[in-house]
């Protein structure tokens, strides 16, 4: 055995092309050696990613470190979802897709309408994502949904995760249709409603990513070059979340936050999203149980592209200078390259990512309804706990530009009026400065509890706490 | 036999759970497909499960004496979100205080239920061929109404 080994990480961007070379010793001990970045080439996204490639391997001292990348650019990967309830399969399937690191482009319930369709062939997705029906459950929905489909008129690649008796007849509808429709059928993501299975339907999202959807991404001779296939960025941070949250290493319950220009993202992992009690009153839970480990995908919230729509939300949550905080907001959208001049600019831009936090948290956590029961006050929960998490990363270009500063999390809920939002409680912080979470996101053989160490030496505390909400 | 689905809980912020419990096994006994949502559960989450599982019917406990409140419009709301066909059941301790209970089953027959079981005194004999009698019926475009 080698006395240690090395591993490369890139990820592209649709901005900046970033790369790491990561020494792993004897020990297992992991150690960042060099990190690159670059401004990606729209026209050939290869490009940058090869050139940091070299620059990592002339950098490496063993003729084969293990190599991964991933890729966010052009759009990243696209996903129009279908399930047939809202509160059931619409979710979940919705939940796959976000969690296999897709681009969420548009969620339909129920039939698919003619204009459904219409939306569909004039958003290209990369993937439609079609559920529906326990095992054995509904038939007249998907059947329904299939043969409105099978009239898609643009190539695509169509994963059928439904009701698995009707899986036969979706497959005759969908090939024997003139249309170019590619049709891969896996195991139903909710075979009972009792026990959703996300699992599948995601690795073959991200197979299918890696075979088939990288020629149209530009990502062809980046593969090439590297000898190896992409996974998009979401998708190997989240199992960069899920392979630090396993069993003993999930020692308090964490969270990622990604701020970016134009979206935020949330992933977070807790051991009990779903309470027994809340100071003492019994929670009953309502609906699909949430996941251990999930991601949401905030796209209204952003530091420049949708900075407005974030600065519109300070108002509403009563932060001083609301017309200052909007002029800046005006300012920087759609200028990704544009950072804070000025002491009063920085103020704003603190509070535009206080706000994209605040709020994307405040999404992605469930609530407490107060129910009177002939037995008293109990609690009816909807969605994720999230009152556990202790620590939380943030990551993304904005981490730089507000200068460790702390975000303030805000308490205001967004749920209905006496609801209890089971956003965060108490929590550290900690920056990604060197923007390394999707870099170490390759980093896959390696010791989970090395890896761990690795980020949150490379990041910086501050704690930051507040009271109850209100 | 071919696989009959349906779905079965306590409605409103009804949580006694004993009696949940034992209409699941006998109905699962029985060889009915059954999804169980347990306590407190709302009009629209029986319909969202029946949809997603196919099921052809509904069976609804009350035991804490609101039923009358909690099941106002569930037919109707059938009806609206696409459950055309479905069978409604209702069964438990439907109001407060003694009452005729012919008459506190008429009322939640005029609902829409097709059958109501009202009162304590029901015991569990030929309820699940009667389930199945009403779904046949109910392929078959008919309709049982005790009322």
């Amino acid at each position: 055995m080698m006395p240690y080994t090395e591993h490369i990480g890139i990820d592209i961007g649709s901005t900046w092309t970033k790369g790491a070379l990561f020494l792993e010793h004897e020990d297992r001990h992991l150690e960042l050696i060099e990190r690159f970045e670059q401004p990606t080439v729209r026209e050939d996204v290869s490009d940058a990613c090869i050139s940091i490639y070299q620059r990592l391997r002339a950098a490496a001292v063993t003729q084969d470190p293990n190599i991964g990348f991933s890729s966010s650019a052009h759009g990243g990967l696209s996903i129009i979802s279908i399930g047939l309830v809202p509160s059931f399969t619409e979710r979940l399937a919705k939940e796959a897709a976000l969690s296999a690191g897709a681009k969420l482009v548009h969620s339909i319930a129920y039939r698919i309408s003619r204009e459904d369709i219409q939306y569909i062939e004039d958003q290209r997705p990369d993937i439609i994502l079609f559920t529906g029906g326990t095992d054995g459950g509904n038939r007249g929905y998907i059947l329904e949904n299939a043969r409105a489909l099978a009239d898609l008129k643009i190539p695509t690649v169509m994963i059928y995760a439904g009701n698995r008796d009707v899986a036969p007849a979706v497959k005759t509808l969908i090939s024997e249709a003139r249309n170019a429709i590619e049709l891969i059928c896996c195991d139903n993501i909710m075979p009972v409603i009792e026990a959703p299975e996300l699992h599948e339907v995601r690795e073959v999202i991200k197979t299918v990513f890696m075979e088939k959807i990288i020629q149209g991404k530009g990502l062809q001779r980046a593969c090439e070059v590297l000898q190896s296939l992409p996974t998009p960025t979401p998708g190997s941070v989240f199992e960069l979340v899920e392979r630090l949250s396993d069993g003993p290493l999930l020692s308090a319950d964490w969270g990622l936050l990604d701020i970016g220009g134009a979206t935020t993202d949330c992933y977070t992992a807790v051991k009990d999203p779903i309470l027994d009690q809340y100071e003492g009153i019994p929670v009953f839970h309502r609906g699909i149980s949430p996941q251990r480990i999930s991601r949401s995908v905030e796209g209204d919230l952003g530091m420049r592209l949708n900075a407005l729509q974030a600065a519109a939300w300070a108002q509403r949550f009563g932060m001083p200078d609301p017309e200052g905080l909007r002029a800046y907001a005006e300012e920087v959208t759609g200028s990704i390259e544009r950072i804070p001049l000025t002491a009063a600019e920085l103020v704003y831009e603190r509070r535009i990512a206080s706000l994209c936090s605040s709020l994307s948290f405040a999404r992605h956590a469930g609530s407490l309804r107060p129910i009177y029961t002939p037995e008293g006050l109990q609690y009816m929960q909807q969605g994720k706990n999230l009152t556990s998490l202790k620590e939380l990363v943030i990551s993304g270009g904005v981490v730089r530009t507000i200068r460790r500063q702390a975000p303030e999390l805000l308490q205001q809920g967004l749920c209905e009026p006496h609801a209890i939002s089971l956003v965060p409680r108490t929590v550290s912080l900690w920056y990604d400065e060197s923007y390394i979470v999707p870099l170490l996101a390759h980093v896959r053989n390696a010791d989970p509890g090395q890896v761990r160490q690795l980020l949150f030496e490379h990041a910086l505390q501050k704690v930051d706490r507040h009271g109850e909400p209100s | 036999m071919e696989q009959i689905n349906v779905v079965l809980g306590v409605i409103g912020s009804d949580c006694h759970a004993v009696g949940n419990k034992i209409l699941e096994r006998y109905f699962s006994a029985e060889g009915f497909s059954v999804t169980n949502l347990g306590v407190m559960v709302s009009q629209d989450e029986f319909i969202d499960a029946a949809i997603e599982t196919g099921a052809e019917a509904i069976l609804v406990s009350s035991l804490y004496g609101h039923a009358e409140i909690d099941c106002e419009g569930f037919r109707d709301r059938c009806l609206e979100r696409g459950l055309d066909h479905v069978v409604l059941y209702l069964g438990g301790n439907l109001v407060v205080g003694k009452t005729d209970q012919t008459a506190v089953e008429q009322k939640f027959l005029d609902m829409g239920f097709d059958r109501v079981f009202s009162g304590s005194h029901n015991e569990l004999t030929d309820q699940a061929q009667l389930l199945r009698d009403d779904i046949m019926a109910s392929r078959n475009g008919k309709r049982h109404r005790a009322g």
